[in-house]
């Protein structure tokens, strides 16, 4: 949770990220508590309810839940959902991109993929 | 509760200060009040809170005329720029005196809070208003505005002459403050920036006018920055609500906002960026320029 | 209710204190003058009530001019309504006529005679014509500046004209003959005050229901 803002992307975005990237990053662990909006309220100066916002992305889509009256939990098997979904954002977003300005360039699928496997050793 | 304003005018001579100003204010959020200097925004927050006359419209707290009313005015507070450079001897009066006149005339008043933030800003109690700095007097304003506690608390120009660990540590009071009580917060600003998270909701006043009232996140999220060949950008952002553009020779690039299913037109070769508030107040009320 | 009028009752006590600040440097001031041919101190212990009007004076004449100046606004910039400072400057102009006159009769209580008594309604009216003057005063320095300005000048030409009396030497025996035979006019006075009173009220409630807060 000690993460920059930037301002190239929603600031509920960036919260609800760096939250699913400390858990990848076992900085928060399965059935342990995340800091309330409150608190990232303060941390980052930001609004609560844009904080809110970021949060409550992570509760629909089953990554925190809620304990009534005590706060935000990590969900059990919220890393396994983070992974599934970073991976198929990488396919779908920086996947693209990469071929986009591949083709910008000129370079052939062939000459990609020898260019990774070159990078990948 | 809520704070509503209808059809407010304030006339100064021929100009309309205020220009038919329609408002509503709810409870428990932070508002933002931005507009260019002489856009009316002390002028509107001065008539919300009974401080000075409208020369048209009304204003009512929870369906009760503001004016003259003492009940309604319990539950607002207008901390204003203090401005003692003027020769009308409110700059003799001391920091200390200065408080504590307030602590009369504001029922919740919380002794405890100014006193703590007194000393967290270090203030020279026993010093005239006027041999303070303009950040010290800023400071002054946000003791009185938090330690209020009135429901509706209205700070004009809140940061003005502070430095950025000032400003910064302002923001987390006011965060603080505002999840401990829920109270309305409406921020008067032009450094944008550093408030754009911090706001909820903000209201862009524009020479007397209301341009937009809008969630700050949802009309930052829905502005775009679209540059490229000005052939391909025409082409990219043809009937969508264009507020800004500029050309350079050939290049071309045009702010436009997006409603809610819009987009900009895929398969163009332009690039497409997402502004910050301040870019977003520049390209609605910076027009004039040219 | 009495929230909204405790910023009165303060200055309240503070023109007192004025008052009785500027009374005490009259009285060392013109004791100086007057040792030499008052040599008894009943004599000028006597005197000490006309200080102390004339000394109230002065504080009220001021204050009431600032007030439309720098309280008016500054009260309903902090929340107040203009009724409550419209009535809370009346209390605090009342009450300030009627703690300073009640101060003069404590202090002449001791030496009263007769005609001190008659005194009391000149002193009385002395105060009530210094709020409505200053009170003029601010209203006409707001709407032109020149006029308050010449009102002021004047004001204190007065003030230091009976000062500089008393420093050469003046016979302070002047002034009590001067307020003995105003009070021959008080009857007059009192319905000149009455006239400059009303002026003021009027002219006041006008300007506060139109007053713009400016710090």
């Amino acid at each position: 949770m000690n993460e920059q803002l930037t301002e190239n992307k929603s600031i509920y975005l960036q919260i609800s990220e760096m939250i699913e990237t400390d858990i990848l990053r076992e900085i928060l662990l399965e059935e342990e508590q995340v800091p309330s909006t409150n608190e990232l309220a303060k941390q980052y100066t930001i609004n609560p309810a844009t904080a809110a916002k970021g949060i409550n992305l992570l509760v629909d889509e089953g990554i925190l839940y809620k304990k009534r009256g005590i706060g935000m939990f990590v969900a059990a098997g919220a890393r396994e959902k983070i992974l599934s979904k970073r991976r198929r954002a990488f396919l779908e977003t920086e996947l693209s991109r990469l071929l986009e300005e591949a083709g910008r360039l000129g370079i052939t699928k062939e000459e990609l993929i020898d260019m990774i496997r070159e990078k990948a050793q | 509760m809520k704070l509503v304003c209808n059809d407010l005018v304030k006339t100064y001579g021929h100009k309309n200060a205020v220009d038919h100003v329609s408002l509503t204010l709810e409870q428990g959020k932070i508002y933002g009040l931005i507009g260019r200097n002489g856009a009316g925004k002390t002028t509107l927050l001065s008539m919300l809170t009974a401080q000075n006359p409208a020369t048209s419209g009304t204003v009512t707290l929870d369906g009760e005329p503001v004016w003259e009313n003492r009940r309604a005015l319990d539950h607002l507070c207008f901390s204003r720029e203090l401005n003692v450079s003027q020769e009308n001897g409110v700059g003799a009066i001391k920091v200390k005196e200065y408080l504590r006149l307030a602590s009369y005339y504001y029922p919740g008043w919380d002794s405890q809070l100014a006193k703590r933030l007194v000393e967290l800003f270090d203030l020279p109690v026993k010093k005239k208003l006027m041999k303070l700095s303009k950040g010290m007097l800023s400071m002054v304003t946000i003791v009185v505005a938090l330690a209020s506690k009135a429901a509706f608390t209205i700070l004009d120009e809140p940061v003005a002459g502070l430095d950025v660990v000032a400003r910064e540590n302002f923001y987390k009071l006011l965060l603080e403050e505002y999840a401990a009580t829920g109270r309305t917060f409406v921020i008067s600003t032009h450094i944008i920036e550093e408030a754009a998270d911090v706001l909820e909701e903000v209201i862009i006043l524009h020479q007397g006018k209301i341009l937009t009232v809008a969630n700050t996140q949802e009309l930052v999220d829905s502005a775009r920055y679209v540059s490229g060949r000005a052939e391909d950008v025409d082409a990219a952002v043809e009937g969508l609500t264009v507020c800004h553009s500029e050309t350079m020779g050939r290049s071309k690039g045009a702010t436009v906002f997006l409603k809610p299913g819009e987009q900009i037109r895929p398969g163009c070769d332009v690039t497409v960026q997402p502004i910050n508030l301040q870019k977003v107040f520049v390209a609605m009320c910076g027009e004039e320029a040219h | 209710m009495a929230r909204g009028y405790r910023f009165w009752f303060r200055y309240l006590w503070q023109t007192v204190a004025v008052g009785a600040a500027a009374a005490a440097v009259m009285f060392l001031l013109t004791g100086v003058g007057i040792n030499i041919r008052w040599v008894q101190i009943s004599g000028v212990l006597a005197g000490l009530p006309y200080y102390l009007v004339l000394g109230s004076a002065i504080a009220l004449t001021m204050i009431c001019f600032t007030t439309h100046l720098v309280y008016f606004p500054l009260v309903l910039s902090l929340g107040s309504t203009r009724r409550e400072a419209f009535l809370g400057f009346l209390l605090y102009r009342l009450g300030t006529v009627v703690v300073t006159t009640a101060l003069c009769l404590a202090l002449l209580l001791p030496t009263a005679t007769g005609e001190t008594w008659q005194l009391l309604p000149v002193w009385v009216l002395i105060l009530l014509f210094s709020c409505s003057l200053g009170s003029l005063m601010g209203l006409s320095y707001q709407k032109l500046k020149f006029l308050g300005i010449l009102m002021m000048v004047v004001l204190f030409a007065l003030v230091g004209g009976c000062v500089g009396f008393f420093l050469a030497g003046g016979e302070a025996q002047i002034f009590v003959d001067l307020f003995a035979a105003l009070g021959r006019y008080v009857v007059i006075g009192g319905i000149l005050w009455l006239l400059s009173a009303a002026l003021d009220l009027a002219l006041t409630h006008l300007a506060l229901k139109h007053r713009e807060v400016k710090l």
